[in-house]
């Protein structure tokens, strides 16, 4: 596991099972869960605040440009995402897949098992469900961003007493 | 159907006094939390997050209560679900019965599990969800959150709906396809 160039704002808990390469930078108040894996081989990753990562979850970069990540997503066990950017307050559920250099807006939801197109791009609000990939707009959900933020209190409560974290330098 | 002897090499798993036997690869958060019936297996890269518990509920709480005769597949992950009661943030037990087989790459995130239950491989089980007893979930099945799976069914499906219904010998034959599998499940010098 190599650590070089990781960058950990304040206040982010990152689990000592999870496994960070390359140039990571994860902003402040994060959460990582163990077992997220975020790979930055090729190109930086760059995340910004209070986003939750959970297990299995794995986040890659491909490309050169750095993949940025915006503030407040939630990333659901076993969520999969490429992509080039990822706006904020998205949620991607169970086993959903970025793929390609997809560009996420703001307030998307990507349902369980559901999947992008290669290099397109989500306009805000976008919802993709069932076994289809059927897509309609959304209304962007208010009470959402309030769960959010209980659920960053209360992992933030939580993980640290049941799990190992690494320190932040 | 015969089903085939596995043997594993004794280092590999941890075997209990109750005959629960668990991989060293798995991911166990909370230990304390969790509750296994016995002569359960848990295979390679499973996770279970015991330590998701309940705030203000005490110590030692079973957050994860598995049953006997259980096989957790591969790459497997029990976590118990969430939700904002009464303007509160917590996250709930999840119970899972005995003689439940639960595939590879499958995600439950139930409430409640009923026993004699079988949930084929890269399933996703949504928040809340509730299965009754004797049910067969078929593969690559994802069950909506907050779904009540009655008896007898068999789903299938994104989101699963009820496809078909399943003889009522079901019980006699997932209990002996358990015990099979657990005696068949033998460790190699």
């Amino acid at each position: 596991m190599t650590t070089r160039k990781l960058v950990v704002g304040p206040g982010a808990l990152v689990c000592q099972e999870s496994q960070l390469t390359g140039n990571v930078s994860i902003g402040s108040g994060c959460v990582l869960h163990p077992k997220s894996c975020i790979i930055a081989d090729v190109g930086p990753i760059v995340i910004g605040r209070n986003n939750i990562i959970e297990e299995n979850v794995v986040i890659i970069n491909r490309q050169k440009m750095p993949l940025i990540i915006g503030d407040e997503n939630l990333f659901e066990v076993g969520a999969y995402v490429e992509g080039a950017r990822v706006g904020s307050r998205n949620i991607f559920e169970s086993r959903s897949r970025v793929v390609g250099a997809t560009t996420v807006g703001n307030n998307c939801v990507i349902g369980i098992g559901c999947q992008t197109e290669v290099n397109e791009t989500l306009s805000d609000c976008t919802v993709i469900f069932g076994g289809q990939l059927d897509r309609r707009l959304a209304k962007p959900d208010l009470t959402q961003m309030a769960v959010h933020a209980r659920h960053l209190d209360y992992l933030r409560a939580t993980l640290p007493k049941f799990n190992r974290m690494r320190p932040i330098a | 159907m015969e089903l085939p002897v596995i043997t594993y090499k004794r280092s590999e798993y941890i075997e209990t006094d109750t005959g629960n036997k668990i991989h060293r690869q798995c991911l166990i958060g909370g230990g304390q939390n969790i509750m296994l019936g016995g002569k359960t297996i848990i295979q390679p890269n499973c996770v279970i997050r015991g330590d998701l518990c309940r705030i203000g509920a005490g110590h030692s709480v079973v957050v994860v209560g598995i049953g006997r005769y259980c096989l957790l597949g591969t790459g497997s992950v029990i976590r118990p679900p969430y939700k904002v009661y009464r303007g509160a943030f917590n996250y709930y037990p999840i119970k899972i019965g005995d003689h439940v087989v639960i595939g590879e790459g499958t995600i439950v995130e139930a409430a409640s599990i009923g026993s004699f239950v079988y949930i084929g491989k890269n399933c996703v089980i949504g928040r809340f969800a509730i299965i009754k007893d004797c049910v067969r979930i078929e593969d690559n099945t994802v069950i909506a959150p907050n779904t009540v799976v009655s008896s007898f069914s068999v789903y299938a499906g994104s989101p699963g709906v009820w496809v078909d219904e399943l003889p009522e010998s079901t019980q006699e034959v997932y209990e002996a396809q358990s015990k099979d599998q657990y005696a068949k499940f033998i460790a190699r010098e």
